[in-house]
């Protein structure tokens, strides 16, 4: 690493350092670039680099033909960073399948402390959707990957929905892998007996029905993939 | 909000990453590679690598090209943790969360641990019973929790606790040394004992009482403080 600071980084902790002393509140426009540009002795380029780099990050936003703002910094931005990280550790997909395994059994009984008939009417309408799919993996997966969003969804827990979305979203694009090697029985099996154990409302049952869903999913996995 | 030609090529790259094309240490397309596949301008991609070096996915080399970042190298964006507001709600989100993620960590940490990490864990057991300043309990109670997610040897898992520690460092310091050791202790001890013995079921039942204590504890703090009781 370099000792000396890049301009762009030098800019970067400026900002960083205005908004963590409450210098520059939430929802403050912050220095123009040109005042920025003459404040720290650098180039327009290295400005506009740090910028965009704070509005990657979700700590300013840019209004067309108004200028930049100072964002609300909430943890569902900071867990925007999980995003990048679980995209390039989630090569492993097993590493995925043995989180989800805990995940997802955390998630069932959370939806059910805050059950909710019109999510689990929602679920009834993505399984039969996985039934009268079995045929078309595209159709059939979509259905499945939104089986368990709605779960998380239905947990109302922030961290939870966010961490779905990323894993979700990791998970169809391994797609065909997944639907290759553990086949559609597993989802329309273990998805048909939740259905029964959610409507009873039944905790200690419906989440142990996802653990073993998951585990069977895995199990098929590293079957196919040992031969 | 409408699609900029530098979402295109964000995604397009994104998409790469996703469907493991590209994977850690691998070169990208340049930048004029970029613009003539995709038919955006060359401002549109530079943008959109900016963004992606932003959030840590890739890195510019000088002279070299631009390369998908390593995953053990992406450091945690530690400086953004400082900004990040708070709510209760939020506190609470975490732990509710943590209850089940930190349940399957200590049974994979039992199937998965190698010697060295109990050996890690059970110092820091003993120095918990030893210690008597607050502020060094809170920081071996962080170490306890890290110490059983790094012995998962899963790494979505330590990951995410990475991040949600790092969101809550200060919290969780502040909370051990509220409600203070007793309630800590009694649960780390036997969370260990449990370990030691192997069995699953026993540590992974105590993990979710411990986080649910915690949570107790968490939200009687709040609501003395709602009644207007100085602390």
């Amino acid at each position: 690493m370099d000792t000396v600071k890049q301009p762009s980084e030098k800019v970067y902790d400026y900002v960083i350092e205005k908004i963590k002393s409450s210098e520059w509140k939430q929802g403050m426009k912050t220095a123009s670039e040109n005042e920025l540009c003459a404040e720290l002795e650098v180039s327009r380029v290295a400005v506009r680099q740090a910028l965009e780099k704070l509005v990657a990050l979700g700590l300013l936003v840019k209004r067309r033909g108004s200028g930049t703002y100072v964002n609300k910094v909430e943890a569902k931005t900071y867990l925007n960073s999980l995003m990048p990280i679980l995209l390039l550790e989630g090569k492993d997909i097993f590493s995925v399948l043995e989180f989800r395994k805990f995940f997802e059994y955390g998630n069932i009984r959370m939806f059910i402390d805050n059950y909710n008939e019109e999510l689990y009417d929602q679920l009834v309408e993505q399984y039969e959707i996985m039934k009268a799919s079995v045929g078309e993996p595209d159709k059939f997966y979509t259905a499945d990957y939104r089986f368990h969003s709605i779960i998380a969804e239905g947990t109302l827990n922030p961290i939870v929905i966010k961490i779905n979305e990323i894993l979700m979203d990791l998970l169809l694009k391994h797609q065909e892998i997944l639907h290759h090697e553990i086949g559609p029985n597993v989802g329309l099996d273990y998805h048909e007996r939740l259905l029964k154990a959610i409507a009873d409302r039944d905790k200690e049952l419906s989440s142990l029905l996802m653990l073993r869903h998951i585990e069977a999913a895995i199990g098929n996995l590293s079957d196919t993939l040992d031969s | 909000m409408e699609r900029t030609s530098s979402d295109l090529v964000y995604e397009y790259v994104l998409d790469q990453i996703k469907t493991s094309e590209l994977t850690a240490d691998d070169k990208i397309q340049s930048e004029n590679a970029l613009s003539e596949a995709l038919n955006v301008s060359r401002l549109s991609v530079r943008q959109a690598l900016d963004k992606l070096e932003a959030l840590g996915m890739i890195t510019k080399v000088k002279g070299s090209g631009t390369y998908i970042n390593n995953p053990k190298d992406i450091e945690n964006l530690d400086a953004i943790s400082h900004v990040v507001q708070m709510s209760n709600d939020d506190i609470a989100s975490i732990l509710e969360f943590r209850k089940y993620f930190e349940s399957g960590n200590v049974k994979q940490f039992i199937l998965n641990g190698s010697d060295s990490d109990r050996e890690r864990l059970k110092e820091v057991v003993e120095l918990m019973r030893q210690t008597s300043d607050k502020r060094d309990y809170g920081e071996l109670d962080y170490q306890f929790h890290k110490i059983i997610a790094e012995g998962s040897k899963n790494n979505i898992v330590i990951r995410i606790q990475q991040i949600l520690m790092t969101l809550l460092k200060e919290q969780q310091i502040l909370l051990s040394e509220l409600i203070g050791n007793a309630v800590g202790n009694e649960f780390h001890d036997v969370i260990y004992r449990a370990i030691d013995e192997k069995d699953m079921e026993l540590a992974s039942l105590l993990m979710v009482r411990h986080i649910e204590a915690a949570l107790r504890s968490f939200k009687g703090l709040n609501e003395r403080k709602d009644n207007g009781y100085s602390e």
